[in-house]
């Protein structure tokens, strides 16, 4: 069994990542800084459904965050109603789990980029003997292969296979991430003026919201870290997946807001039909009475889907 | 009441505390055990000189007395966390050796290497270097190839693009310093007062050993991981396009080129009236010397990376491994008149490490895949393949 897993470890992740960074090393004029960049672009690319799915996910929960809590202190005893409340406003406590299934199944691809980024990079005579083992030469050809190696691993001021000793790319890398982890981890809309459970202790939300923020600034530290100790062109990946991470995030952000304020136009427009039809059974009221007899909750809606597009 | 275990288990799953630092941890550990720095390391290197071999097998160096069947010092006395893994260079009694790069801290990015020197004999009586000096730092990168030792000079190449002329004597100066465009993987080699360089950037130099002044430069199509070997002002160059090419000492002219079937990773073995080399693709090859005419070919099935040796009309060929899960490797004694075998061992593990001969031994290093890669100095006779001896080189305190 272990024999088959590092087969396929190694045969398929690895070496697939390993020959595909060649490839396009090959046809970027063999400038190892573009096919990093093209490279995070498209395994960002096969990740991207899962990623975005992801991320719609977390922000609608965020933004529901005061709405599960109600219904949680409200049907605290009972379950079965808690259960058909949250279906009601179209939370599942599983969907969350998802967002885990994302982050397992990105892990392994991570860890294969490193590996393949270090193997490409084959910075010893044994480094570029294990290359030699995992290029496909039924892909290129051996003179193919003879005129790519070594990567050229020189770039503006860096040694791609070495850290950055400026210390320019472990800061870029916390930046990066701690705005990508801002713009994937929205504010928690909890009450600032809400007052602390009767024991002292934090609510299951506030200590996730707590935990969520605590990751915010302990991963991209963490990352910046590793920057230090791994070659540059590690950290490269890094900056680049945090880049279209953001880019992620914002439109995910983005979509959920447009969503949530169709949402809320169709609830309005709901509520302004059901209002006409009961003034037109009662009586003839013109049409800009009906609309001063919108229910307040409506225009508050619209008031708070119009900020939210800004 | 259908699922209603189910949905408050699935509500208390959602409540459960992780504490940030244990998810970093537990991301870390991951992300550590799984990375490991093993794309990083390199093969360890061997020279001999006299009865004596030298080991560079990533902890410490150990100098063993071959007829002596014994060790003679290890260097470093305390065991530490640099790794040495360049062939020692020794010469008239000075030892000069450099480290694979030590770390320079937790929040300093990037490695610095060294270069140590102490006395072989004083070394000797006391079974460690007592007195030893360094030239710390001298290189921002590994130091892969072995140093060439001179008369008068010390010459270094190391994975930074860097070739250093160094005064010979302890903590010595550097004279001069050439950068050429790729990383040196083999050791330089002299000849009157010519210092010639082969670098990963595809090219072999010829400097001037006093000034570091160029003389000429000859591109290859491949990267060269080889050491050039020279003799009687003909510069033998084994690249990976696959291919030996001789160079006229002083001029660079290509006097001839002679044909592979794949990447050759270290320099040939040359004598008399011929040239023997072998590839990665498992295949030994005898050309002319004067002509570069092939004389013979031999499958010996998985590629070599250490280079051929040869003495009194015989080769030795060393293979590595044939694919990740191969755990042993084949010595092949050959004739280097026609190619037939002479004799064929099969090792414990794959060699990979360039065997030395010293008398009418044959010195081969192992990592012994059957006992995790303990590291094992197996001694063959020449004439006929019968393992002599085996020596454990590890030190009790390294194996704790």
């Amino acid at each position: 069994m272990g024999g088959l897993w590092d087969a396929i470890w190694q045969g398929v992740v690895i070496n697939s990542m390993t020959n595909g960074l060649l490839a396009l090393y090959d046809l970027l004029f063999n400038n190892f800084f573009l096919a990093l960049a093209v490279f995070t672009l498209i395994t960002r690319l096969v990740m991207l459904p899962l990623n975005v799915r992801q991320q719609r996910s977390t922000i609608k929960m965020q933004q529901m965050q005061p709405q599960i809590k109600e219904i949680q202190s409200k049907y605290k005893d009972n379950p079965q109603k808690m259960q058909e409340e949250f279906q009601k406003i179209g939370y599942s406590p599983t969907e969350q789990l998802g967002g885990c299934l994302v982050l397992f199944i990105q892990f392994p691809i991570f860890i294969g980029l490193y590996r393949a980024i270090q193997y490409v990079l084959a910075s010893s005579p044994q480094a570029m003997f294990e290359l030699s083992e995992r290029v496909w030469l039924n892909v290129f050809s051996l003179e193919s292969v003879t005129a790519l190696l070594p990567v050229k691993n020189t770039f503006l001021w860096l040694n791609l296979a070495q850290p950055d000793p400026t210390y320019i790319l472990p800061i870029l890398v916390v930046a990066t991430m701690f705005i990508s982890q801002r713009l994937l981890t929205p504010t928690p809309q909890t009450t600032k003026n809400k007052k602390p459970a009767k024991d002292g202790k934090k609510e299951p939300e506030d200590a996730a919201a707590s935990m969520q923020k605590q990751m915010m600034y302990t991963m991209p530290l963490m990352f910046g870290f590793f920057s230090l100790q791994f070659p540059a062109g590690v950290s490269i990946y890094f900056i680049f997946a945090n880049l279209i991470s953001m880019l992620q995030g914002w439109l995910a952000r983005r979509s959920v807001a447009e969503e949530r304020a169709e949402l809320e136009r169709s609830k309005a427009a709901k509520a302004s039909e059901s209002a006409l039809s009961t003034a037109g059974a009662g009586s003839s009221t013109s049409q800009n009475d009906v609309a001063e007899s919108r229910p307040p909750s409506t225009k508050k809606a619209k008031r708070k889907s119009k900020s939210k597009n800004r | 009441m259908k699922g209603h275990i189910g949905e408050v288990n699935l509500y208390k799953t959602k409540r459960m505390r992780f504490h940030p630092a244990l998810i970093l941890f537990i991301v870390t550990a991951l992300f550590l055990s799984a990375c490991g720095i093993q794309a990083n390391t390199n093969w360890p290197g061997m020279s001999a000189l006299g009865d004596q071999v030298y080991v560079a097998y990533g902890p410490e160096v150990v100098a063993v007395n071959i007829p002596d069947q014994e060790i003679v010092w290890r260097f470093p006395e305390e065991p530490s966390r640099i790794l040495y893994l360049a062939a020692p260079s020794v010469y008239d009694d000075l030892v000069v050796l450099g480290d694979y790069g030590e770390g320079q801290g937790a929040l300093r990015p990037g490695v610095k290497s060294s270069l140590y020197y102490f006395s072989d004999s004083e070394a000797a009586a006391s079974g460690t270097p007592r007195d030893v000096q360094t030239s710390p730092s001298i290189s921002e990168d590994r130091i892969i190839a072995p140093v060439l030792q001179t008369e008068d000079a010390i010459y270094l190449g190391t994975a930074d693009n860097k070739v250093f002329g160094i005064e010979r004597r302890p903590g010595g100066g550097v004279q001069w310093t050439l950068e050429t465009e790729g990383s040196i993987w083999g050791q330089p080699t002299a000849q009157d007062g010519t210092v010639f360089v082969t670098s990963m950037d595809r090219s072999v130099y010829a400097l001037d050993g006093a000034t570091g002044e160029q003389k000429w430069k000859n591109t290859l199509s491949g990267a060269i991981s080889a050491k050039p070997f020279v003799a009687d002002d003909v510069v033998y160059v084994a690249s990976y396009d696959a291919k030996v090419h001789a160079f006229d000492a002083q001029s660079g002219d290509e006097l001839w080129s002679s044909d592979a079937t794949n990447w050759i990773w270290d320099m040939p073995a040359v004598t008399d009236s011929a040239v023997f080399y072998a590839d990665n693709g498992g295949k030994v090859f005898s050309v002319d010397r004067e002509t570069g005419n092939p004389l013979w070919d031999k499958d010996v099935a998985n590629p070599v990376i250490a280079r051929p040796l040869v003495q009194d009309d015989v080769v030795y060929i060393a293979t590595g491994r044939a694919d990740r899960n191969a755990t042993t490797g084949t010595i092949f004694a050959l004739s280097a008149e026609d190619g037939s075998q002479l004799w064929t061992v099969e090792t414990s593990s794959p060699v990979f490490t360039s065997p030395v001969i010293v008398d009418d031994a044959l010195v081969v290093f192992i990592q012994d895949t059957e006992n995790g890669n303990a590291p094992l100095l197996n001694v063959y006779e020449l004439e006929s393949g019968i393992l002599r001896w085996s020596m454990p080189l590890q030190n009790n305190d390294q194996e704790q």
